[in-house]
């Protein structure tokens, strides 16, 4: 563990203590825990009831969930890092498409939104200046190709496309294959 | 958090350096940054566009930028990054790199 990361751990066992402190007694008892532990995972060993902080920590390769024990200080993984790629994309909006591409945007349909769940794309923003569109998504997923053609051939998406596409203009400039057109990252800070 | 979505052009022949530039940039600016609460920072670019998305976790943004653009390092940074970049017309006053509309997010 590295000196930063050992500082957030500190830092956010302080901010659980504060949290702790103020919330209401829980209705978990030790004996009801360890009951559901043991039913989960038959045969497991578990340990003497000991207060835990659960810290979020944001690495290189995403975001991990520590356990820090508060008797001990010992910090056990409990999930493994969730590695993202990113992906910046430009394209154009043709021209007076602006108000209903936004209208469009404001409510995506749930089915396209689930189908962007499964195909592993979180954290997308869509931005717009001057009738040009920037997106931005971290995709979390292990075969970024495959996803994409699963979302493509679904009946939802293709339908939201067949209405969202006749107001983009895309760059000539883009990659075969491509309607979005990919864009080269420059710069990265976690 | 709050996100932000800005852009601004290169000018022509500025590419290289700007990516040159932007593989290694000085520790003390990525400090400064990571001070004034913002996280998550990428820079992309394509046909001398320039694009950068980036996430707010303060609570004062321009109390947060004003403190990023005292900081020596900062200005020292600006100084050789900013002749390389033609800001828009169309950018608000008081901005340089342009903020943009976010049509559309998915956690």
């Amino acid at each position: 563990m590295n000196r930063a990361t050992a500082v957030l751990l500190v830092l956010a066992g302080l901010l659980a203590v504060a949290v702790f402190a103020s919330r209401p007694a829980p209705k978990v008892t030790a004996a009801s825990a360890k009951s559901t532990a043991l039913k989960q995972c038959p045969g497991a060993t578990v340990g003497e009831p000991t207060l835990a902080y659960l810290v979020t920590v944001r690495t290189k390769q995403g975001t991990q969930k520590v356990a820090v024990d508060t008797a001990t200080g010992r910090a056990t993984v409990l999930q493994s890092p969730v590695r993202a790629v990113r992906y910046g994309s430009v394209i154009r909006l043709r021209p007076g498409a602006y108000r209903r591409y936004a209208k469009l945007h404001a409510a995506v349909w749930p089915t396209v939104l689930a189908a962007l769940k499964r195909a592993n794309v979180r954290n997308y923003s869509i931005y717009e200046k001057d009738g040009y569109l920037f997106s931005y998504l971290e995709y979390t997923g292990g075969n970024y190709k495959a996803d994409m053609a699963k979302m493509a051939a679904d009946p939802a998406t293709q339908r939201w496309w067949s209405v969202c596409m006749p107001l983009q203009q895309p760059l000539k400039t883009r990659k075969p294959g491509e309607w979005w057109a990919s864009m080269k990252e420059l710069f990265h800070m976690d | 958090m709050r996100r932000y979505g800005m852009v601004l052009r290169l000018r022509p022949g500025a590419l290289d350096e700007y990516a040159r530039l932007h593989a290694a940039v000085w520790p003390e600016v990525l400090a400064a940054i990571h001070d004034c609460n913002i996280a998550n920072y990428s820079i992309y670019h394509k046909d001398g566009w320039l694009f950068s998305y980036f996430e707010y976790h303060g609570e004062d943004f321009e109390a947060d930028m004003a403190k990023m653009a005292a900081d020596p390092a900062t200005q020292r940074w600006w100084s050789v990054c900013m002749p390389l970049q033609e800001p828009l017309e169309t950018r608000k006053p008081g901005e340089w790199w342009a903020e943009m509309d976010e049509l559309f997010h998915l956690d």
